[in-house]
């Protein structure tokens, strides 16, 4: 289907001067510009169905703000475990902030609410920190997660190429 | 004989694209704005809880590996049929020197095929990034089983 957009009459000043058309101001040449809307429509929904099927839905995990993750090229896809947030020096449990003092408690109830979860009954929590910070800094979730029975600590990463 | 030529100009329909072509307009702006440009992935490591590993008995091979504060590794094999049990990759202008890791845990690797398991200790000045990366060479190197031992 063609539509048209523009149809105009246009007169040449050439043809109206040249001697092999003697006919001059008689001959009315019609310029009709016209643009293939469908080839459009395909492409568009070419592109439309790509992105549906490329949009693997939501992430299981949101990415806090202000927190730049490390780089990793080996990284396994990520699953439901529970998030654990060091920023600003302290860690976050569902946007509580959790004392140092109280992080082996959070996590057991954390590993009891969650391990029916897993397989083998294995709990596991996802701690996301900044790249910069010292390892030092998340030393205190390593411990409380070992002394709380969390098997699996995972870090999360952006995936490298 | 049927005549196609002539009265049949009158069936024809004329689609209108435009409404078309603005539905699909939105819906590509609304994908492109909803589409998710960085992909999130875990680095999963394992560690040992009480008595755990005294309690399977013989260790199994591994390689125990320290990040430094001058950013600089030292690598110990054990439980490792082997001469050279340890090796050192100094740091390069004062920073990791990963090429010289990641092909030091290859070589490794293709010495010692069984080797699965690995530690990472790390000082409390490296950084975070640091330690990651450092697992991550070692999940390149095919040793899956990594954890990282507290400070």
């Amino acid at each position: 289907m063609k539509t048209n957009f523009a149809a105009s009459t246009l007169r040449s000043p050439l043809l109206q001067g040249s001697r092999l058309k003697p006919f001059g101001n008689h001959i009315r040449k019609t310029v009709v510009a016209t643009l293939a809307l469908t080839s459009l429509v395909d492409a568009f929904t070419i592109l439309v169905i790509y992105l549906i099927v490329n949009s693997s839905g939501a992430e299981p995990m949101d990415l806090e703000k202000g927190i730049q993750l490390p780089e990793a090229s080996m990284s396994s896809e990520l699953d439901r475990s529970p998030v654990v947030i060091f920023k600003d020096g302290s860690f976050r449990i569902d946007n509580q902030i959790i004392a140092n003092e109280n992080l082996k408690a959070s996590l057991e109830q954390l590993r009891l609410k969650t391990q029916k979860y897993f397989k083998d009954g294995e709990s596991s929590i996802m701690v996301q920190a900044d790249e910069n910070v010292g390892f030092e800094k998340l030393h205190p979730i390593m411990v409380a997660a070992a002394y709380a029975g969390v098997k699996h600590v995972k870090f999360a990463v952006l995936q490298k190429d | 004989m049927m005549n196609f030529d002539s009265n049949n100009k009158g069936l024809d329909f004329e689609l209108n694209l435009i409404p078309f072509i603005d539905m699909l307009s939105s819906c590509i702006s609304f994908l492109l704005l909803t589409a998710v440009w960085t992909y999130l992935g875990s680095i999963d490591t394992t560690q040992a809880i009480g008595a755990e590993t005294a309690a399977k008995g013989q260790n199994p091979p591994s390689v125990v590996v320290q990040l430094d504060k001058d950013n600089s590794f030292e690598f110990q094999l054990k439980d490792v049929d082997t001469r050279q049990r340890e090796f050192k990759v100094s740091a390069n202008r004062g920073r990791p020197n990963w090429e010289k890791v990641e092909s030091l845990l290859q070589n490794i690797k293709r010495a010692h095929p069984d080797l699965k398991t690995s530690v990472v200790l790390t000082r409390p000045e490296v950084t975070y990034g640091h330690t990651i990366k450092l697992v991550d060479s070692l999940k390149k190197a095919d040793i899956k089983d990594v954890g990282i031992s507290p400070i």
